[in-house]
């Protein structure tokens, strides 16, 4: 994994985290129809052209929810929901060309343009972050607090989801 | 790197929606209308009844599948008028749970559209109603399908309470007031145990019984014709009395005799009444009457 961000992006808690995340759900690169459509509603509500509910793995960050992206993974080191997991609150990044750890970032620096970032950590029950929902923007942007609100409540809602399909994979496993 | 797909215009979706839609107790889908798919969130398995991802959401089971079968006009008149108008809609429902018990749920759903104005797809949310009040109102707001049950089942109704007042008035005044009854107590009527015909005949036999027993209808009969009164009279008294007798000697007179003092000594009417009645002349009920009198006068004494 090529860290791009300069500073360390593992959290305390990596072991069990990344047990967490397996325990919720495959990471193999495809994306899941549910969260897709759940995708869509979050950019629509923030009028933006991409919003991604994303599971951080050990190499890579996976898009269970993807709209606006053309690919389903990026590399953990380059992915700014790597940054986003660090914490419990949401990251927002408004202008992320002033940000500092973001300068090296191929998704900031490149092609691409990414402007714009805020995400909400997707937290379990044991208090691990395994994912983020995040909404992403090429132009520069401000957030309200009820926008944050809204944003982590799209994580709760995520989670949720999440835990109610473990419930039916342990009902089918008996 | 390119994006995919088409950014989504200005901010145009409901943040009251948006709101209810995270909410831990309620249930989620997506209609995705230009692949027909549905998808369905964990809690609206849950509040369906089945385990989450156990049955295979086909679009059309939404309605088709889930809903009482009561309902499902009413709910698919709702749908297609906001698919028309591209309006959002929300409808209350009784439905029937993956187990067979019945439940009830609020629905309330955003449509989604292209710039050329086709629906793309249809968010929604589903909250328990469960409880005994939300039942309460469950038909409050929605009189579509309490007119069709009205349209098909007045007739039957009507005639069966006939039968009990033999008053054509009187039956219609309670055919409204049976259907008021059942408007009123809807959310009562348990597919299970019968068809809803039976519920309404239950209902209109019980409020037929009720009127019976009522104060209204005693000073009804309180207003009896005198024809009626008298005949009932003219009855009870000989039914207490000779009645057998009498009437073994009034079936030995010729019909027309009978019928003259029938009228004239048992039912009380004078002369001129039974004229009238009959449409006979005054002095043929007095021949009649006094060959009838000379007629039992002899029957008797020979008895």
């Amino acid at each position: 994994m090529k860290n791009t961000f300069g500073k360390n992006i593992i959290p305390t808690d990596e072991d069990k985290r990344l047990e967490e995340v397996y325990k919720y759900a495959e990471l193999n690169g495809s994306p899941d129809a549910y969260f897709n459509e759940m995708a869509f509603i979050i950019a629509k509500c923030f009028s933006a052209p991409i919003a991604l509910i994303s599971l951080v793995g050990n190499e890579h960050v996976e898009f269970k929810g993807n709209f606006g992206l053309p690919q389903n993974t990026v590399d953990r080191g380059a992915s700014l929901c790597s940054l986003a997991i660090l914490d419990s609150e949401p990251t927002i990044f408004t202008d992320a060309t002033k940000e500092p750890c973001l300068l090296t970032n191929p998704l900031v620096a490149g092609e691409f343009g990414l402007k714009f970032y805020a995400g909400a950590p997707i937290t379990t029950k044991n208090g691990h972050h395994i994912g983020t929902v995040c909404v992403v923007d090429k132009h520069p942007r401000e957030l309200k607090v009820e926008d944050i609100d809204l944003l982590k409540s799209f994580a709760g809602s995520v989670i949720r989801e999440l835990e109610y399909r473990l419930i039916l994979a342990d009902a089918t496993c008996e | 790197m390119t994006v995919n797909q088409v950014a989504p215009q200005s901010l145009n979706i409901n943040t009251r929606f948006i709101k209810e839609y995270n909410r831990p107790d309620v249930g989620n889908w997506q209609y995705d209308v230009l692949n027909q798919k549905l998808f369905w969130s964990g809690r609206q398995f849950e509040i369906y009844g089945y385990k989450p991802g156990s049955v295979r959401i086909e679009p059309d089971y939404f309605i088709s599948r889930t809903t009482h079968y009561t309902e499902v006009e009413r709910i698919n008149a709702i749908i297609e008028k906001a698919m028309l108008s591209g309006n959002d809609y929300n409808f209350r429902r009784r439905i029937i749970k993956g187990d067979g018990r019945i439940g009830f749920v609020e629905t309330q759903a955003q449509i989604f559209r292209s710039p050329a104005g086709e629906v793309t797809k249809i968010i929604g949310l589903t909250i328990d109603l469960g409880n005994e009040e939300a039942e309460r109102k469950l038909e409050y707001n929605d009189p579509l399908y309490f007119n069709t049950l009205y349209k098909d089942y007045k007739k039957s109704i009507y005639n069966e309470i006939y039968q009990f007042v033999y008053d054509e008035r009187i039956a219609e005044d309670l055919c409204q007031e049976v259907f008021v009854k059942a408007w009123n107590n809807i959310w009562m009527y348990d597919p299970q145990k019968g068809k809803i015909y039976t519920w309404l005949i239950n209902i209109s036999r019980n409020h037929c019984k009720d009127y019976l027993r009522s104060k209204c209808h005693k000073n009804n009969k309180d207003n009896v014709s005198l024809h009626d009164c008298s005949y009932k009279f003219s009855n009870d008294v000989h039914d207490d009395y000779h009645s057998a007798e009498l009437k073994d000697v009034l079936k030995k007179l010729p019909a027309a005799l009978a019928e003259v003092t029938q009228l004239l000594f048992i039912q009380g009417y004078t002369q001129e009444e039974v004229a009238r009645l009959l449409h006979i002349p005054l002095g043929t009920v007095k021949t009649r009457s006094r060959q009838a009198i000379l007629y039992l006068r002899t029957s008797l004494a020979l008895n």
